[in-house]
């Protein structure tokens, strides 16, 4: 008979029962693990898990993004997984009550899919094989990136345990079912089974073999179900969870706000694994290792010590080598800048949420950066020495260049502008930023929005002496109080003039309007200078040049609206009025490359031991012949001139506003 | 080691602020703790970061200068001491006077801090006046302390481009120069521990300082006349060229 004896069915349900014990026990360590962080997971629904079923799990859309082939082959694997979930339950049951079977209608399509799917995991893994174990892709991290000792060779190990363990139970489980096919044919479609199983003579071996690879099959799930915590595939399982339990943000990597106020608070930003959120703890086991975030890094691609990936697999073996201890709440881990990432690679970061936006399991690594940014400036007074000028400047003179509110307006002198006191009640609010107002390239800009406002008779005030800075390098730089202090007093004022509309040109000051504010009272609709200018294409207010000469042009998404925004269509619909040719760079819309300057990095010096993040941008942007390079943020347009001057390059570095007001029919 | 920061609740003159019509007072100025004492607060604290060191910072004024006080104290000092009296019509002599009464009464400081002048008056002289009355060693505008110990301060300074390294002897007392360090952006847990922290205020009673010896002078504020200031730049092939030139120039203008 093809079937156990009740010994090996005794044999098997004690194998099944310790596997159960040490597995609930393992998953119950991991979840203790995951919820001494600070709580901030989000509840369960039915919506939400639909969501991440079809989109995350079923359809992997997250990790499409770069890298088809080994997408192709990852998703045979994941969905060949999905089905063997299946039947190995079937199996389970099989071996312990033999005449167990799977109604037909279900057998006809689980057990074919079972056979194909098992010859595309072996395709799946041989491929996966090749590429992590001999060719060594993905696992590139460069010397200057903290590592935990010997990590690359337990990373290898972890995968030639997996693969081996993957390969041995889906083939042992094909020649299981071919050989006992000999004896029980089926009339499934089974093309892999029934190709061996042609093979296969019938003698007594092939009970035997099959009751071996039988049990291969089953020891190798049973050897996998608890070591699969330890593993980096754990992120089979804990990347839908991440996704699950991750809470729904008005924006890419959202920050929280901290109380000052409440003076029972001791602890501020975080250092340890444990003082971070419960979601930043979960993303250290839904990591897949795969480096993506590391390759669209701009420090990391710059020479920094700053590496996305090493931080989180850092993170995770720190969580694998204290596996049953971190879960005690008396434990203290050490802190995350002594073994996962360095100060210096803290500060590199220039939080353009690249990484958060290309990871295929939703790990946020810039939010824990800013939290030990938080932590290194709040609690240990911590922070690059050329941030103690922009925090006085900040403080003293609410702005980053440290030059008196009186001087607010001297850019406009002598042009048509009226303030909220002299125009209380405008259609539009223009929040001119610190760099509009003070930095002569900004200027410019701010100038011609100025013109283009005014042209197109647009009753709008600006704010004047009463606006501050948003606050937003304060925040980037880890200094929250001093952000609380700017943005509390700005609302304050926007909520006494409560505009009905406020544009900006300046892609942070945006943002931090947009979607910061709320969190302090301030709710407003803000748009951007760019959204602005197709309102007024699209209702004729301005016009642009018949005779306008196409020419071809770069464009630089800012970061702040193209990624954590979704900004890039306006952007790229008001290029498209002026029937430009935008030459393109492989990074562009969310996928853009950032210019330098964001996370407060433009008030640092860079410190990069290759090519400055500026001017691997610009290189990537004028690639392809160009003569003008447009953006939409002053920051980028100061960071792309200063490259475009060390390059010696002629390309003129516009803003839209600049670029706009040459080909827009000003006489009246 | 005991080491006493003496600060001013200065006016910021980079902010607009008023001559009363009266000539007699400032008004809708913002204060602010004055920026050459926040070098001598650097200096201290660089000392105390090295060795065991107890830093008061010490001002004379009223309930405005509290929040300069805190300012420096967040920075990292451990106590703070105000003398409640208004120093606006106080002359230098009267502020020394009563700053050497008030270290006397702190118990014997090793080494007095101060920043080279203040932002709104820039006498510079508060420094030599206190060491003067207390006759005490006097090392002006340093620029690094090279060693202090219970004994001694070896301190360098500058006059023009001679930098001149001196020792002498505790107590003494200093003004540091902006070259010395950058001084830090007051910590966050320092300014929250300073908000509860609170200030040690001394009468002129409490100085032993009769409260009428200190009348009001009779004196006028102005400011200085802006200046009619022409700038030209002058460019030549070499040098004899630009001297010959800058020669001509000063010539032609009868200086």
């Amino acid at each position: 008979m093809i079937e156990f004896s009740t010994f090996e069915k005794s044999f098997l349900f004690i194998l099944l029962g310790l596997t159960l014990y040490s597995g609930i026990r393992s998953y119950k360590i991991l979840f203790a693990t995951i919820k001494r962080g600070r709580n901030n997971l989000s509840k369960i629904t039915v919506h939400r898990t639909w969501k991440v079923l079809t989109e995350k799990i079923i359809l992997l859309l997250p990790t499409w993004k770069t890298r088809f082939w080994s997408n192709l082959f990852h998703i045979m694997i994941v969905w060949g997984f999905l089905i063997f979930l299946i039947i190995n339950i079937y199996d389970l049951l099989n071996r312990f009550f033999p005449t167990f079977t799977i109604p037909s209608p279900f057998a006809k399509i689980l057990f074919p899919l079972t056979d194909i799917f098992s010859g595309l995991i072996i395709a799946g893994v041989f491929y996966f094989s090749l590429r992590r174990l001999f060719f060594h892709k993905d696992l590139m991290i460069r010397g200057n990136v903290k590592l935990i000792p010997d990590i690359r060779k337990k990373i290898n190990q972890d995968s030639a345990i997996v693969i081996a363990l993957i390969f041995i139970h889906v083939t042992s489980r094909i020649l299981a079912e071919s050989l006992k096919a000999v004896y029980i044919p089926n009339n499934l479609w089974l093309p892999i089974t029934n190709t061996i199983s042609s093979i296969w003579i019938p003698t007594p071996f092939v009970i035997f073999f099959w009751k071996v690879f039988s049990w291969s099959t089953l020891i190798s799930l049973f050897l996998f179900i608890p070591y699969f915590p330890y593993s980096k595939h754990f992120h089979l399982m804990l990347a839908p969870i991440n996704y699950l339990l991750k809470q729904d943000t008005k924006t890419l990597s959202a920050i929280q706000r901290i109380d000052f106020e409440d003076e029972t608070q001791e602890l501020f930003g975080a250092v340890r694994l444990e003082e971070l959120e419960s979601s930043s703890i979960l993303d250290s086991y839904a990591c897949i290792m795969c480096c993506r975030c590391q390759n669209v890094c701009p420090p990391y691609n710059s020479g920094s010590e700053l590496s996305p990936a090493a931080f989180e697999i850092n993170k995770r073996y720190y969580l694998n080598q204290n596996f049953g201890r971190m879960n005690s709440s008396s434990f203290e881990s050490l802190p995350l800048t002594e073994f996962a990432i360095t100060e210096k690679a803290v500060w590199d970061c220039t939080t353009c949420g690249a990484c958060v936006n290309v990871c295929p399991v939703g790990i946020d690594p810039l939010s824990d950066i800013l939290q030990i940014r938080r932590h290194l400036v709040l609690m240990q007074d911590r922070y690059p020495k050329s941030f103690q000028v922009l925090f006085k400047n900040l403080e003293r003179y609410a702005n980053p260049w440290g030059i008196h509110n009186i001087h607010r307006l001297d850019w406009a002198a002598g042009h048509q502008i009226r303030t909220v006191e002299q125009n209380p009640d405008p259609d539009i609010l223009w929040w001119v930023g610190c760099a509009g107002a003070y930095d002569s390239l900004a200027q410019k800009s701010s100038l011609a929005f100025l013109n283009l406002l005014n042209h197109a008779e647009i009753n709008f005030s600006v704010l004047g002496q009463l606006e501050n800075c948003t606050g937003d390098s304060a925040r980037r730089a880890g200094k929250e109080d001093l952000f609380y202090q700017l943005a509390t007093a700005n609302v304050e004022i926007l909520n006494e003039i409560n505009p009905k509309r406020i544009v900006t040109s300046c892609a942070h000051c945006y943002h931090v309007l947009k979607n910061e504010y709320s969190d302090f009272g301030g709710n407003y609709d803000v748009i951007h200078s760019s959204e602005l200018l197709l309102e007024l294409l699209d209702k004729n207010k301005l016009v642009m040049r018949k005779n306008f000469n196409s020419e071809r042009i770069s464009f630089q998404d800012p970061c702040y609206l193209s990624r954590f925004n979704y900004k890039s269509d306006s952007l790229y619909s008001v290029l498209e009025k002026s029937n430009c040719e935008i030459s393109t760079s492989p990074f562009n819309h969310s996928a853009t490359w950032c210019c330098g300057a964001g996370g407060s990095q433009i008030w640092k010096e860079p410190e990069y031991s290759e090519k400055s993040i500026n001017d691997i941008r610009f290189e990537q942007l004028t690639s392809v012949s160009t003569k003008k390079l447009i953006t939409a943020c002053p920051f980028c347009k100061s960071m792309l001139s200063d490259a475009n001057q060390k390059a010696e390059m002629s390309v003129v570095v516009q803003d839209l506003s600049e670029y706009f007001i040459e080909n827009i029919i000003m006489e009246n | 080691m005991r080491i006493v920061i003496c600060i001013e609740n200065a006016i910021d003159v980079t902010q607009p602020f008023q001559i009363t019509e009266n000539q007699k007072n400032i008004g809708n100025c913002v204060n602010i703790l004055n920026p050459w004492d926040e070098f001598a607060l650097e200096a201290a604290i660089l000392q105390k970061e090295k060795q065991e060191a107890e830093l008061i910072v010490l001002t004379i004024g009223d309930e405005k200068s509290d929040k300069s006080l805190r300012n420096a104290f967040a920075m990292g000092c451990d106590t703070m001491i105000r003398v409640d009296v208004d120093p606006f019509y106080l002359n230098n002599s009267q502020i020394a006077e009563i700053l050497a009464k008030a270290f006397k009464k702190v118990g014997n400081p090793d080494l007095i801090c101060f920043g080279k002048k203040s932002i709104d008056f820039e006498t510079g002289m508060t420094a030599t006046l206190v060491a003067k009355i207390m006759d005490l060693p006097y090392l002006p505008s340093i620029t690094t302390i090279d060693e202090l110990d219970t004994e001694k301060i070896i301190s360098t300074f500058r006059i023009d481009q001679e930098k001149i390294m001196t020792s002498v002897n505790l107590p003494a007392v200093i003004s540091v120069s902006k070259e010395f360090a950058e001084p830090r952006f007051p910590s966050f847990l320092g300014t929250r521990k300073a908000a509860k922290t609170s200030i040690i205020i001394w009468t002129l009673a409490d100085l032993d300082i009769g409260p009428k010896k200190y009348a009001n002078p009779d004196f006028n504020i102005t400011t200085i006349p802006v200046k009619n200031v022409h700038t030209e730049m002058i460019r030549g092939n070499d040098n004899l060229e630009i001297v010959s030139m800058l020669d001509a120039k000063i010539k032609e203008a009868g200086v």
